[in-house]
């Protein structure tokens, strides 16, 4: 599946991802944490190819992904961004549809049949004939993983692929923060790898099946729930301090300890 | 371990699905723009100097391709409609249809509803052009002139061109043609034309004053059957490949980021779109002179009817443009008969107030 190689990737003479090693594993929940600035946005820049490490490199099945072509890349893997512009008047089935495009530049009913399933499953199917800039933004982001679904209907038929999520959750409600995680669970469990770039450290926890934790670019541990996401860790990682309540047999949940800011942490480089 | 069992209640049920519709929002824009395009047509053939029945131009038109009918066309009728109107009118189609063509192209490219084929600089470097040819041309080279009809077009083609070429060079960097430097190279070259027609025009003297003023506003006065085929044959690829960069344009709009995303050969379908947009708009100035607003106001229009689907807008902007384009004309040669208003006039006439009362309309629909 994909792969980062020693992997760094510099912005304005800065390095924001350095020398990070990993191998996404197909059928697996990957959530992604860190604070602010911690390099999330710019790993997930990398393995969509928007952006090109400066050292290192990314692979796709054993291939440097700078030698894959965009129009093969598409068929396996789906990118929904932290805001993608739509304020034009589009219907939200459209939308769905271009999803189709790396497959068939003329769609048909079976291409009509995914776009609609697709939109059910994100809880939009009365919502189809609606133009995109009448939807709340929760609804928009909706739309756009409906988009990515629909995008890796085949992959996800042959179990392989790729989808990175980035700060899906961030506009939505608390049904619809599960419901896209959830949808997260089932897509893995089809066989393809999900990147999942998170803030909400309980969802990880309710929902991943390993987690990354990232700081100043690095990343500071993966592993699963279990082994990574402990207090010291998390407080190393987002700098804040934790309270960890497991309910019995189930996944830890965090609260926030009174007084948790760190005041020595703030306002460092 | 599936701790994330938590109860939600289902959002939609298969039954509720509808089945939706796989023809694009306001297909049916385009059959009703041809049929439009063919009635102004034949209004076109029929209105002027010589009032001609509508049954007689069909009859000409009939006879043109080979049929019988059971109307009559007089000689004189049929010589007007195939040496004066006719070229005119068709001129006046392809113009208008690749003028909104290009309009439509440049508003994908730059993602921006107000962007023009003039942006890359295809109609200042083609006004330079014919310009020079006129003031400086036939000064030092008089053989050349107007003798050859050929000689304004074909320099005009050619000044459209370079001055695109060299607005792409500059806005390309690293292999990327960067749409935000297209706009601001167009907009220093448009700038550099526009100082450079004005030194022109202070050399130039009366007549050829005239002349550069005439063919600044637009006119579809030099229309002629070799003019058209050589439109015709700029224009074919725009209607050749429509089809095919339509969805890619559709995904454009997310962002050339997501659309690279979605598969699209961003870099080709830019390149490739200011280039069909260049031939057409070019081919167009070459031929007809300045004409504005057409690119902007038909994919406008196109635009409040079916939306921003380019596999409608595209075909539908570019017949708008074809009917547009004819109607004005006709205005514009019988509303100070026997004075001919130059066309470009007209569209600016017409266009601009029709632009700003959408704008207002729009304005009062969408409180801010």
């Amino acid at each position: 599946m994909m792969a980062l190689d020693q992997v760094t990737y510099e912005r304005g003479g800065r390095a924001v991802v350095r020398d990070v090693c990993h191998a996404f594993t197909a059928g697996r929940v990957t959530a992604l944490l860190g604070a602010n600035g911690a390099g999330k946005s710019s790993l997930v820049r990398l393995l969509s190819g928007e952006a090109r490490p400066h050292a290192g490199r990314v692979r796709w099945r054993e291939r440097c992904l700078t030698a894959c072509p965009v129009a093969e890349m598409a068929r396996c893997r789906a990118v929904v961004s932290q805001s993608v512009p739509s304020p034009f008047a589009f219907r939200a089935v459209d939308l769905v549809m271009l999803g189709r495009l790396p497959h068939t530049r003329h769609p048909d009913r079976h291409d009509l049949d995914i776009a609609t399933e697709a939109l059910a499953q994100v809880g939009l199917s009365g919502f189809a004939e609606r133009m995109v800039d009448t939807l709340s933004g929760g609804e928009r982001q909706r739309v756009h993983v409906a988009r990515a679904l629909a995008q890796l209907h085949e992959a996800r038929r042959k179990g392989q692929g790729i989808l990175l999520l980035d700060e899906p959750t961030a506009h939505l409600d608390l049904v619809h923060q599960q419901r896209i995680l959830q949808i997260a669970r089932q897509v893995a469990a089809e066989g393809v790898a999900v990147l999942v770039v998170l803030h909400d450290v309980n969802l990880a926890a309710a929902y991943a099946d390993e987690v990354m934790l990232m700081r100043d670019g690095r990343l500071l541990a993966v592993g699963s729930v279990a082994m990574v996401m402990t207090c010291p860790l998390l407080r190393e990682a987002l700098m804040i301090d934790l309270t960890c309540v497991t309910p019995e047999g189930g996944r830890p949940v965090f609260v926030p300890t009174p007084d948790a800011l760190q005041p020595e942490l703030e306002n460092q480089p | 371990m599936k701790s994330a069992a938590l109860i939600l209640a289902p959002l939609d049920s298969a039954v509720t699905q509808r089945r939706h519709s796989l023809r694009p929002r306001g297909w049916w824009l385009v059959p009703v723009l041809a049929a439009a395009l063919l009635a102004v047509l034949v209004a076109a053939l029929s209105i002027g100097a010589l009032p001609i029945a509508p049954a007689s131009v069909v009859t000409a038109l009939a006879n043109a391709v080979g049929f019988e009918t059971a109307w009559a066309v007089s000689e004189r009728e049929a010589l007007v409609i195939a040496h004066i109107r006719a070229p005119r009118a068709i001129m006046g189609a392809l113009a208008g249809a690749a003028l909104a063509i290009g309009g439509v192209l440049m508003q994908a490219l730059f993602r921006n509803p107000l962007a023009d084929p003039a942006l890359v600089g295809v109609s200042s470097g083609a006004a330079v052009a014919a310009a020079a040819v006129t003031v400086i041309g036939s000064t030092f080279f008089v053989d050349l002139g107007w003798s050859s009809p050929f000689v304004l077009p074909a320099a005009a083609f050619v000044g459209g061109w370079l001055t695109v070429l060299l607005t792409l060079r500059l806005a390309r960097s690293a292999g990327q043609t960067r749409i935000e430097q297209v706009l601001l190279a167009g907009i220093a070259i448009n700038a550099l034309a526009g100082a450079a027609i004005g030194l022109l025009m202070l050399i130039a003297d009366d007549a050829q004053l005239r002349e550069v003023a005439f063919w600044s506003f637009g006119s579809l006065g030099r229309a002629n059957w070799p003019s058209i085929a050589w439109l015709a044959v700029a224009l074919l690829p725009a209607l050749v490949l429509y089809r095919l960069v339509a969805p890619w344009l559709n995904a454009l709009l997310l962002g050339e980021g997501e659309a690279a995303l979605l598969g699209v050969p961003v870099e080709r379908v830019k390149r490739g779109a200011i280039i069909v947009t260049c031939l057409a708009v070019g081919a167009t100035v070459a031929f007809t002179g300045l004409i504005g607003f057409v690119g902007l106001v038909a994919p406008h229009i196109v635009r409040l009817l079916a939306g921003p689907d380019h596999r409608v807008l595209l075909p539908a902007a570019g017949l708008l443009g074809a009917v547009l384009l004819p109607l004005a004309d006709l205005f514009a040669r019988t509303v100070a008969a026997p004075v001919e208003l130059p066309i470009g006039l007209v569209t600016a006439l017409l266009g601009a107030p029709f632009f700003l009362f959408l704008l207002l309309r729009e304005r009062r629909e969408i409180p801010r």
